[in-house]
């Protein structure tokens, strides 16, 4: 599965509308990745999972760093990915089940934020581009 | 049978008031045959599906993603007892329509992000996860007399 230009251009024109919310976004995201999925937490007994907790911003942003350096890179995504994905892989190791509901609670979070720029073919082009994010996320699993 | 904690049960209450059910479901069902583009095999009769502006404009869509969301009403009033309500139609999505039941579980979710357009900041993270409880479910619920 690969996006086509099209798709890749629908990503890129997005990710420039969101990007100055980058950060609120991405603890929005893991807010509700929290809350509907508690059992996503016990990747973070360390951390302070209240909203608003510094820890979650700061989490939240890194990780929408990580979605926005793919999209810079949304040519070449495995090679750009590579030290993330050896990350996930080796010292990580989350589940791969969890990359859906990360990326279902990212798009419900731009749906919210973003309901007229939300279409249709958005919704489908930033759907495939977090399923392509995740398997080479989870490429080095095994 | 799903079970909502009482400030889970007030979050769908607020949420469902503010929804157009008729719209809603035919922006669920459109969205799941655009972002999905392999649940198109159960609509060959839908007529003209080639590109995203077709299908949302799709009349039959719309009135079939009415249906569905209507019935999805029925469940949020019998959270308690989702099986039975459900069951003639789990047998239908069965035997009849051979529907596989992950495409409940991918509906859901569509439905979920068209709540989260619709309702913006009202969908809060609360709202969200009694949703989540609801649609899952129901998909449970359409799945449960497969055989």
């Amino acid at each position: 599965m690969s996006l086509i230009n099209s798709e890749r251009a629908i990503v890129k024109s997005i990710w420039d509308k969101i990007s100055s919310q980058a950060d609120a976004i991405g603890a929005e995201t893991l807010e509700r990745l929290f809350c509907s999925y508690p059992q996503t937490k016990t990747y973070f007994p360390h951390f302070d999972l209240h909203p608003g907790s510094p820890q979650l911003r700061a989490h939240g942003a890194k990780v929408l760093a990580a979605v926005g350096e793919a999209v810079q890179h949304i040519d070449r995504m495995p090679s750009a990915l590579t030290k993330l994905s050896e990350l996930h892989a080796y010292i990580l190791r989350v589940d791969p089940a969890n990359f859906k509901l990360l990326s279902h609670c990212l798009l419900v979070t731009l749906a919210a934020r973003f309901p007229a720029d939300f279409s249709a073919e958005v919704h489908a082009a930033w759907d495939k581009f977090m399923s392509i994010l995740s398997s080479i996320l989870t490429e080095k699993y095994r | 049978m799903v079970h909502l904690s009482g400030e889970e049960k007030a979050a769908v209450a607020a949420v469902w008031s503010k929804v157009n059910v008729d719209n809603a479901g035919a922006e669920a069902l459109g969205r799941l045959l655009v972002v999905y583009p392999w649940t198109q095999r159960f609509f060959d009769s839908f007529g003209d599906l080639s590109s995203a502006d077709a299908i949302m404009n799709n009349p039959k869509v719309k009135a079939h993603g009415k249906k569905v969301l209507h019935s999805f009403d029925d469940g949020l009033h019998h959270l308690d007892n989702l099986k039975a309500t459900y069951a003639s139609l789990s047998e239908l999505h069965c035997d009849k329509l051979h529907v596989d039941p992950e495409n409940f579980r991918l509906l859901g979710n569509v439905i979920v992000v068209v709540l989260s357009r619709n309702l913006g900041k009202d969908f809060t993270p609360v709202a969200q996860a009694a949703f989540q409880k609801v649609v899952s479910g129901v998909a449970t619920a359409l799945g449960h007399k497969y055989h």
